[in-house]
């Protein structure tokens, strides 16, 4: 009962912050009319047979394991508020807003196509109703942060548990490489704009991220890794079944 | 498995330098004032979001990335962004939204957090 009620209040005060960060929650999203017609239909087309394929896995899976519709829930929701959540940053060149991804997260919980699903959802309320992002740019947002953002982490995270490192430690290179690899697929999505105006394609590529990460996400990817790190030994601490379940910790593992 | 690891390592720093090395390549080329001077002309100055002048000179602090960076880029190529089709950025409106969308969703996350984590 103590520990609901701490909860609780930390979830109190996690919305205060969003409702005193009013209208400043834009970071990685492109928006509305940016991508020309072409590249908009591109990026739909090479989303949705990842959507296809997230909506059959969660359909297999919640007769597969009894929490996790649940845990789609709670993470869904958690990759909204990340995506539309704005951190106050003061990089190497001022000071900026940006927000965390989370599907980093989501695709080590719940698989990357799934990942791909809550991010495409959470995407489109975004769109539709917080004036972040946009709908014609939908397709590109669901690539940078579903698709490449999912994708990423997850290896990243397979990748550092086979190298037996602690669970913390690959929560958090899972969380810094989906992060970094998002903003990575945004500066190609609109590196990709020069190329009608004769620029060179990998310049603008490399000079946007490289904006990125002196502006933001050079400190932010650090700490959304952080906090991945922390919300995967949570679950292990409290329910390591789950864990098990999903396959990501063996049965008599050693803890953390 | 060692040799695995430290390749992991490896690869993330070189990522990470990369982005370091991007900035500084575009900073210090050596058509970088002709670039300015562009810039300055199409109001998205390089400089200003790339580190050679504050962030806030102009835009106002903790300005979002996607006003500072994305939309200058894609002013800067030609593809200003365009309002939402669906307009809530007027007045009160977006912090009703925002302030909506934040209870829903730290309502659902309560919710399921509660039925996973805390009862039996």
């Amino acid at each position: 009962m103590k520990s609901i009620k701490m909860f609780m209040v930390i979830m109190a005060v996690f919305f205060l912050v969003i409702i005193v960060s009013d209208k400043a929650a834009y970071a990685m999203h492109i928006t509305e009319g940016i991508l020309p017609a072409e590249w908009a239909v591109t990026w739909f087309a090479v989303s949705i047979p990842f959507l296809g394929i997230g909506i059959y896995h969660v359909k297999r899976k919640k007769r597969e394991m009894h929490s996790y519709l649940p845990l789609v829930g709670m993470l869904g929701a958690a990759v909204f508020v990340f995506s539309c959540f704005p951190v106050p940053v003061v990089a190497l060149n001022g000071m900026a807003t940006s927000h965390p991804c989370g599907t980093g997260m989501s695709a080590i919980l719940l698989g990357p196509f799934v990942s791909v699903l809550i991010a495409g959802i959470a995407l489109l309320i975004q769109a539709l109703f917080l004036a972040h992002g946009g709908l014609t740019t939908l397709g590109g947002n669901i690539f940078s942060m579903g698709i490449l953002g999912s994708f990423s982490g997850f290896f990243a995270f397979k990748i550092t548990r086979r190298c037996g490192m602690p669970l913390f430690w690959c929560g958090f290179f899972a969380g810094v490489i989906s992060d970094l690899f998002t903003y990575l697929g945004t500066s190609v999505e609109l590196g990709l704009l020069v190329i009608n105006n004769g620029g060179s394609f990998f310049r603008a590529t490399a000079e946007i991220f490289g904006v990125f990460m002196m502006t933001s996400q050079g400190v932010l990817c650090i700490v959304e890794g952080v906090v991945v790190g922390f919300i995967l030994v949570f679950i292990e601490k409290r329910r390591p079944d789950i864990l098990v379940q999903l396959g990501m910790i063996k049965k008599n593992a050693t803890p953390v | 498995m060692q040799h695995l690891f430290k390749f992991t390592v490896c690869i993330f720093f070189l990522f990470y330098l990369a982005g370091m090395v991007s900035f500084l390549s575009a900073a210090h080329a050596d058509n970088f004032e002709m670039i300015r001077a562009t810039e300055r002309e199409n109001q998205a100055n390089v400089s200003e979001i790339a580190g050679t002048v504050p962030l806030d000179e102009g835009e106002g602090a903790w300005t979002g990335i996607d006003v500072s960076i994305v939309g200058k880029y894609a002013s800067q190529y030609g593809r200003p962004p365009r309002d939402p089709y669906i307009n809530t950025d007027q007045g009160d409106l977006l912090l009703f939204v925002f302030t909506l969308a934040g209870v829903i969703g730290g309502f659902v996350i309560g919710f399921n957090v509660r039925k996973i984590f805390y009862e039996k």
